[in-house]
């Protein structure tokens, strides 16, 4: 099912293509966001006394998966998923000596993989952050409080898992539909209807997996209490459903896949 | 044993339109077998369905005496492919668009250099192939083919987009493969591209196959219906002579007659000159193979 040699050749695919360009002008917005924000507006942010690394990570955990993640995953798989429908390159994919499924599975764990590592580089990029802004700004004390990997660890977890739905919807489309566009714009609408739905504090939020990254956790942008999130524990039913989506996308894609007609 | 076999192979896209109708061929290995036929006849269908790429309605494939079925997707290491334009990642160079494949066919990279040297784009090997001239992207796509170095070849209208030179160069290539033991099986809608080097031939016609055999075959099928152009004074006593056997057209002095074969024309040259015709014009106008293929792929 799974080739570290195929791996490797969907990562050769994605050099120098348009979303190593996304993901890094994607990291240096939000490094900017991020220290613009605590910069411009220093007597607002510094709190005593406060760890100011839980501020950050919340606050830059929210602007990001609230108002980026989804683009980013739409023109992520949607990217990478057209540089094989423009090289015109399936007849030669499936004519390679591995089960189709295995092709197309390597390459959903290529672009999970090339999110995990985007997640972790914007993990790095706010411990930098905090620093250069010790740099400058000493009065906010993060070079005096210890940085919180924990909690980083665990507010990026909830909101990957909230995203996987998302993921798993964009691989399906980006598979079905020979152009980068249609998909892409599927995927846009159905963010722009996850804010508006997510922000409503509705119960229909749980049935709607775009807007599962707002609603997965409080970060204290909007009301989350009347939509009827279950906790498991560390785990939530957002989580759940979301996962639960993904699991029902990937495999019907890999399944549609196996079975296609390369015309 | 074949390289390849179809046996009754029936297609459609849609359950109502058939497009291939019992297609039954035999490839045997290390020939070059060239499947012609116009534009839609069913060409690259069949290629595909031999890549497993369509599925087959009814019928059997075999490679290498297996059913695809059977022995899928270990038999894609016997076949390499270049079905009508390559497959490309134009933002990578052409070496790295090699490296991709030697990853999924389980090849070294040392193979790289060899298979460019093969197609003679050694010096642009790091040029990325968003720069390459169609004639290049071919070679290249003719090097991942090669590149795991597979019993068949199967290239589907290879000659696309190449100029003349570019013809030349393929054909010597392929040549030299055939060489080395490959089976290759080449479509082309234009005979003369491919009738030096074809050892088959299979011409394939509103999706059924009317024509499977050798060049030698095609050629004697030539002999059959020869027109010959004979220019007499005496037209009168040269139409009796000849009588009623020929199907002849008279213009002045010009009788042009239709044989039944080319064997006829000594035995008829014999008959007028014993009779006393003086003849001051004999040509026999013989079809060539582009006449005769065109003939059975479009009639």
């Amino acid at each position: 099912m799974f080739s570290i040699k195929t791996l490797r050749a969907e990562f050769i695919k994605l050099k120098y293509a348009p979303i190593f360009w996304l993901t890094a002008v994607v990291l240096l917005v939000m490094i900017a966001i991020t220290f613009a924000s605590y910069y411009l507006d220093v007597n607002s942010v510094a709190r005593l006394g406060d760890n100011p690394w839980r501020k950050m990570i919340v606050a830059t955990n929210g602007i990001f998966f609230i108002f980026m993640a989804i683009p980013f995953v739409v023109l992520l798989v949607g990217a990478a998923i057209y540089i094989e429908h423009q090289a015109n390159a399936w007849k030669h994919l499936y004519v390679a000596p591995k089960h189709r499924i295995s092709t197309v599975f390597v390459k959903l764990i290529t672009l999970l993989f090339w999110f995990l590592m985007t997640s972790i580089a914007l993990c790095i990029c706010i411990v930098l952050c905090g620093y250069l802004l010790d740099f400058f700004l000493p009065e906010l004390e993060f070079g005096y409080f210890p940085i919180l990997f924990s909690k980083m660890l665990s507010t990026f977890a909830h909101s990957i898992i909230a995203l996987l739905g998302v993921f798993g919807i964009q691989f399906f489309l980006s598979l079905r539909f020979k152009g980068f566009l249609l998909p892409a714009c599927l995927g846009i609408i159905g963010f722009v209807v996850g804010i508006i739905i997510g922000s409503l504090n509705n119960p229909l939020a749980k049935f709607y997996p775009y807007s599962y990254p707002l609603i997965v956790k409080d970060v204290g942008m909007f009301r989350t209490d009347k939509i009827g999130i279950i906790e498991y524990g560390w785990f939530n039913s957002i989580e759940l459903s979301s996962i639960v989506c993904f699991v029902v996308f990937v495999s019907f894609a890999l399944f549609l896949e196996s079975r296609r007609s390369i015309t | 044993m074949p390289a390849i076999q179809l046996e009754n192979i029936n297609f459609g896209y849609t359950s109502k339109e058939k497009v291939l109708y019992d297609i039954n061929l035999e490839v045997e290995q290390g020939s070059i077998y060239g499947f012609l036929g116009a534009n839609g006849a069913g060409k690259t269908t069949t290629m595909r369905l031999i890549l497993g790429l369509l599925k087959a309605n009814e019928g059997r494939i075999t490679v290498l005496g297996k059913d695809i079925k059977d022995s899928y997707p270990n038999h894609y290491n016997h076949i390499g492919s270049l079905i009508e334009n390559s497959s490309l990642y134009a933002h990578l160079s052409a070496k790295d668009n090699l490296r991709i494949w030697c990853d999924y066919f389980d090849v070294t990279t040392s193979r790289i250099d060899e298979v460019l040297e093969i197609v003679d784009l050694s010096h642009v090997g790091k040029k990325k192939t968003e720069a390459f001239s169609t004639g290049m992207k071919q070679r290249l796509g003719l090097a991942i083919a090669l590149l795991h170095d597979p019993e068949i070849l199967l290239l589907d209208e290879p000659t696309n987009g190449l100029d003349p030179m570019g013809i030349r160069d393929l054909r010597n290539l392929l040549r030299r493969l055939r060489d080395d033991g490959k089976t290759i099986i080449l479509s082309s809608h234009i005979l003369h591209e491919v009738e030096r080097i074809v050892t088959q031939l299979g011409i394939i016609k509103d999706g059924r196959v009317v024509f499977q055999g050798s060049i030698d075959e095609l050629k004697e099928l030539r002999q059959q219906d020869v027109q010959v152009d004979i220019e007499v004074k005496d037209v009168p006593k040269t139409l009796k002579i000849l009588g009623d056997q020929y199907v002849s057209i008279v213009q002045d002095e010009l009788i042009t007659l239709t044989l039944d074969h080319a064997d006829t024309l000594p035995k008829l040259l014999r008959s007028l000159v014993e009779g006393g015709i003086d003849v001051y014009e004999f040509s026999p106008k013989r079809k060539n193979l582009e006449d005769m293929f065109l003939s059975i792929a479009k009639h």
